[in-house]
């Protein structure tokens, strides 16, 4: 996939997600053929999130693959996700089986699974139903080998990674996120500031005049942190956001806030409270960390923000502006 | 949470090698048994727990555990 590709996906998985989430994003649950598959062809399993089924049918076409494949009505999750949100399960496979008379289609009893179902799926359940289960690859773009290889997997077919292509598309999807966040924190400060307006007016105005550059520097900002990801020290996102902010705010305030003192400390505790959150929201796209590492990088956040907030509330009673 | 293998109950099945998205199993072909080699990689998805056919392996959480253990 070429860089502008990347980029339009990344966009249009943030747009479809996150902008219009009533838009239906799952694919009708069913028995796909890929190619011209017979009662000997393999059976593959996956979800029927909408962008899970489009790459896996493309990646599969491009390496040649004839399968079966048997989307399951995962809510229109994703594979990972939806195994750990108890979405993905034996259960709801047993149940596509069924509704779509699969062993009729089929001479065999043996279904390939992606590997990342396996936190949801119990293989034994599968088992006891007379189905032999095979946790196939991370990656869809490795089946074909694996296939080739008789459902043997490379120690690196089974692991996950976040290379520069995949931290790109995230970064993408989630600067829109992170943009669209700015909007409800404007008007909310701004409302804020009616009742609260000696605490509040200096900053609600602050981020009025300067909505253009907090946009610039969201994005600029949030492709640094996927970029520079694996290099940033420390492996919590709260962290790697206070060693890059602690570099990149102080010089954009330098360059860009130096009117007042107060404009310049606005402008210090704004950017790096944003720089803070892009950083640690980041962790979420990651498939190093697991839930408990996220909760607790969330609490370091949390006490940051509440600290940078009063200080931005509070600096304009101080310094008297 | 820490990962704990019970050796006595593992069969050998290599599922959760199989199934570990971060490497943190290894197959010990000297005693046909499975072993935890990068427990810090851990990220508790319990794909290993769900899926070992011989019930052996364990995700707890321990009373007390350093906050910042994988943070830093």
């Amino acid at each position: 996939m070429g860089i502008l590709e990347t980029f339009k996906e990344g966009f249009s998985i943030a747009i479809a997600g996150i902008a219009f989430p009533g838009l239906n994003l799952n694919v009708t649950p069913g028995l796909y053929p890929i190619g011209h598959p017979t009662e000997d062809s393999p059976i593959l399993v996956t979800s029927n999130y909408f962008v899970t089924y489009k790459r896996v049918v493309s990646s599969l076409e491009k390496q040649d693959v004839t399968a079966w494949l048997l989307v399951v009505n995962t809510e229109g999750v994703n594979v990972w996700c939806s195994a750990a949100g108890g979405n993905f399960t034996a259960e709801k496979i047993l149940d596509q089986i069924d509704d779509t008379n699969l062993s009729e289609a089929v001479n065999h009893r043996q279904l390939i699974l992606p590997q990342l179902s396996a936190s949801g799926v119990n293989h034994l359940v599968l088992n006891k139903a007379k189905w032999e289960v095979k946790f196939g690859p991370v990656n869809i773009n490795d089946l074909g080998e694996y296939l080739q290889n008789d459902l043997s997997k490379t120690t690196s077919m089974s692991q996950v990674e976040f290379n520069l292509r995949s931290r790109i598309e995230n970064c993408v999807s989630h600067n829109v996120f992170i943009s669209l966040i700015l909007i409800p924190l404007i008007l909310g400060i701004q409302i804020l500031a009616q009742p609260l307006g000696f605490l509040l007016q200096p900053w609600a105005q602050w981020l009025l005049v300067n909505v253009i550059f907090l946009l610039l520097f969201i994005w600029a900002f949030g492709f640094l942190v996927g970029i520079l990801y694996p290099i940033t020290p420390f492996n919590s996102g709260f962290l790697k956001g206070v060693i890059l902010s602690a570099i990149l705010v102080p010089l954009c305030a330098i360059l860009f806030f130096t009117s007042s003192l107060l404009d310049f400390i606005l402008a210090i505790g704004t950017l790096f409270l944003y720089g803070i959150v892009i950083s640690t929201d980041f962790d979420g796209f990651s498939p190093f960390w697991g839930t408990d590492f996220i909760l607790k990088d969330y609490l370091l956040l949390t006490g940051a923000a509440v600290i940078i907030i009063i200080i931005l509330i509070i600096s304009p009673i101080i310094i008297g502006g | 949470m820490v990962t704990h293998i019970n050796l006595k109950r593992c069969i050998g099945c290599q599922f959760c090698v199989q199934v570990c998205p971060r490497g943190c199993f290894e197959y010990d072909f000297e005693i046909n048994k499975v072993k935890l080699v990068n427990p810090i990689l851990c990220l508790k998805c319990r794909a290993c727990e769900l899926n070992c056919e011989g019930d052996a392996i364990r995700i707890e959480k321990p009373i007390f555990q350093n906050f910042f253990a994988q943070l830093i």
